[in-house]
């Protein structure tokens, strides 16, 4: 027996095993979804926001128009803690829109006088919102807005600058209405220290931003204005969002040309009303001066200077010159100066300086045939006064004075002064009259007059009894015959004469007779066709004896 | 001819049939009767005082002719054919003055003077009420009388008198409205002194 094991016989492996495959697959398979997300992920952007409220990491969703394009996957405090870093993955297929001037902004529940927004997000979260830009190069870097931009961007329209020197307070999103419609809103707000000005950017929608043009003037339209002028009282609103808010409207003013259209970023001023705006075409203007011995209270800058009841320019200024000399006393009354403008654009002249040295040709020529300037009232509610230029034939002048080196047009008091000023200067002759005196005289005529008509009335009572006694021996002889007359005819019919006796007879006759008819009467009365159908029974009662007789 | 005289007897024939044999004629009654025993006048002394009688206006539904009988508390009847033959007021005054006439020697009573203002009489105004026949079969009459007595006091005598009928119809009763007047009168005579 042989009691060695036998030795193995080693064989080298040829080949790998089999069961390697599986890790190997595996591995595969791995790096394979690896490749796949790294390949279909999209870029990393990261967004500055002021705050990080309401956002959370990797579950803020970055969307656009509503639909998922990415997701918040940090959110970091900067360095100096004045801003946040969010950092988000956007979808490959969103990665066109991260362009240089595209916006982001943080969506959340909002409510402004254009209406409540965001308010989805009161039950799944805020989430970002992403507003592509136009621009073709990439950006992965942003700063993110405060709140949603007025204007989207890429919308069809056109951007203005509206100025203002007023004391107006646009905001964002405050509407421009175009006759009722909102046609545009304020996007953001700018005021130059230097010159003064606010300068508010402002967005016209299309097909809107066809309307403006060169001669488009803006208003304001805010809230309710009320307007008491010379013309009276008018009350004027825009829509009801400019009644609660503020907002502008525009327009080409009645009878101006429309004017060519403009570019983007024009410049407007923002008037404080259409009439304001509408006196602003008359660029051109020939300027006068009206010196007025009568009280201005009631005369404000931009009241109307009328020709004929024509409004053909406005005072500029009341009082506006200053004293020449400080040390010269005044040696009558002082007139206060108004000075004028007379615009040749609102009388068909040419609106530019060959119209405004005609109009003033003009105008001096008719000072000098006395043309003159009436205070007048042109609102008796608030006393507003208006410049009124007038024709007097008697006030003609070769010498036209000149005022702070402007004509000066004469000026005249209106009817009612001049009635006022007649009405006193009679009071004050009617005091100078010498009225004790005249009282003291009229007393004496009085009593000779009286004196006088006693006389007379003496002299007429002997007139009448005169008269009287004519008339009356007249009388009494006709009287006399009447009466004797009337005496014989009652003799006739007095008592026992034979006429009274015979009337009485008369009457004694018709009162038997009528007692004789009247039992025919009565029967008839009863039975009318009695006298024909005669039964001969009388229904008459009749008296019957007492029960107690015998 | 013939036809027209046939025609005018038938109607002549109609119209009879339809009259009546019988007649109610009107009768005319004097309450102041001329055979009446106080009808003879009496002959008083001289300067005998004077007494006017006179009867003031009377209720209207006396004014009438006719002979007026009550019916029932509140009916009267006017007669058709039984008619006064003189006015009410003159008869009534007229029997009075001639009762007290009669009854009394002392007075001259006379019912008419002629310019009574100028005369210096007293005068017995009678105010008649009812003068009438009642449904109660008695002749009434009511009223009240005044009497100036000699101090000037005038005195208001009222009156009511009422005669049973003894027999039917309007004769009779006006014999008892007579009688009815001389209670009257010998009332008057009782209070004048």
């Amino acid at each position: 027996m042989n009691n060695n094991p036998p030795s193995a016989t080693v064989k080298p492996i040829k080949s790998i095993s089999t069961v390697w495959f599986i890790p190997i697959i595996a591995i595969f398979i791995g790096c394979w979804m690896l490749y796949y997300q790294w390949s279909n992920q999209g870029p990393q952007i990261i967004i500055e926001f002021a705050t990080a409220e309401g956002i959370e990491a990797g579950k803020t969703k970055i969307k656009s128009r509503n639909v998922d394009i990415g997701e918040v996957s940090k959110i970091e405090l900067s360095r100096n803690s004045n801003s946040v870093f969010v950092t988000a993955r956007i979808q490959k297929s969103a990665e066109h829109l991260l362009v240089e001037n595209s916006q982001f902004w943080v969506v959340s529940p909002q409510i402004s006088h254009s209406g409540v927004s965001g308010l989805s997000t009161l039950i799944s979260g805020v989430y970002i919102e992403i507003s592509p830009g136009d621009s073709h190069e990439e950006q992965f870097e942003y700063q993110a807005l405060d709140s949603p931009p007025v204007t989207p961007l890429g919308t069809p329209g056109l951007h203005i600058t509206l100025n203002s020197n007023d004391q107006f307070a646009y905001a964002e999103g405050d509407p421009i209405i175009y006759k009722g419609l909102t046609v545009g809103q304020f996007e953001d707000i700018y005021f130059n220290f230097d010159e003064r000005i606010v300068y508010y950017n402002a967005f016209i929608k299309a097909p809107y931003h066809q309307l403006l043009t060169t001669n488009t003037k803006f208003w304001d339209v805010s809230g309710i204005q009320v307007d008491l002028n010379s013309d009276g009282i008018s009350l004027k609103t825009g829509s009801f969002a400019t009644v609660l808010t503020n907002g502008v409207t525009f327009g080409v003013p009645e009878g101006m040309e429309n004017g060519e259209q403009i570019g983007e970023r024009s410049y407007f001023d923002i008037y404080d009303s259409y009439q304001t705006a509408d006196d602003e075409r008359y660029r051109h203007a020939a300027n006068f001066v009206i010196l007025v011995s009568d009280s201005v209270r009631g005369l404000k800058t931009g009241a109307p200077v009328e020709y004929r009841g024509v409004q053909i320019g406005k005072v500029l200024s009341t009082n506006f010159a200053e004293f020449n000399s400080t040390t010269q006393l005044i040696e009558h009354d002082y007139k206060i100066p108004v000075l004028i403008s007379i615009q040749p654009g609102r009388v068909g002249l040419p609106d530019n300086e060959a119209g405004v040295e005609l109009m003033a040709k003009q105008n001096i020529h008719w000072i000098k045939q006395g043309l003159k300037a009436v205070l007048r009232t042109g609102n008796l509610l608030t006393g507003s006064l208006f410049v009124d230029l007038q024709h007097y034939d008697d006030a003609k002048t070769e010498e036209i004075v000149l005022f702070n080196n402007y004509p000066v047009i004469p000026t005249s008091s209106d009817e009612l002064s001049q009635i006022t000023a007649k009405a006193e200067r009679f009071v004050d002759n009617l005091n100078k009259v010498p009225l004790t005196s005249l009282g003291e005289n009229t007393n004496k005529l009085l009593l000779q007059v009286t004196q006088t008509a006693t006389e007379l009335q003496t002299v007429s009572q002997s007139l009448d009894k005169l008269i009287n006694q004519v008339s009356q021996e007249q009388l009494s002889v006709e009287l006399k015959q009447t009466l004797q007359g009337i005496n014989n005819l009652t003799k006739d019919f007095s008592s026992g004469s034979k006429s009274y006796d015979d009337l009485r007879e008369t009457l004694n006759t018709l009162t038997s007779t009528m007692n004789e008819l009247k039992p025919l009467l009565n029967q008839l009365n009863n039975k009318p066709n009695s006298l024909i159908f005669n039964s001969g029974h009388t229904s008459e009662p009749s008296p019957k004896k007492h029960s107690g007789a015998n | 001819m013939k036809p027209n005289l046939i025609a005018l007897i038938f109607i002549s024939f109609i119209i009879s049939a339809c009259s009546s044999d019988i007649e109610q004629k009107t009768r005319y009654y004097l309450l102041d009767s001329p055979t009446s025993q106080s009808a003879k006048s009496t002959i008083k002394p001289v300067h005998s005082p004077l007494i006017i009688i006179r009867v003031a206006e009377l209720p209207k539904y006396l004014t009438h002719a006719s002979l007026v009988m009550q019916l029932s508390e509140h009916q009267l009847h006017y007669s058709h054919f039984h008619m006064w033959a003189e006015p009410l007021s003159h008869g009534l005054s007229s029997v009075i003055a001639k009762d007290l006439n009669q009854l009394n020697a002392q007075f001259q009573f006379s019912n008419y003077i002629e310019n009574i203002e100028n005369v210096n009489a007293r005068v017995v105004v009678i105010h008649i009420d009812n003068f009438h026949i009642s449904h109660q079969a008695t002749a009434l009459i009511t009223g009240f009388y005044q009497v100036r007595s000699l101090s000037g006091d005038v005195e208001t005598i009222p009156f009511d008198y009422r005669t049973k009928l003894e027999q039917d119809g309007y004769a009779h009763a006006v014999e008892k409205l007579r009688v009815s007047a001389a209670k009257l009168s010998a009332d008057i005579n009782q209070n004048l002194y």
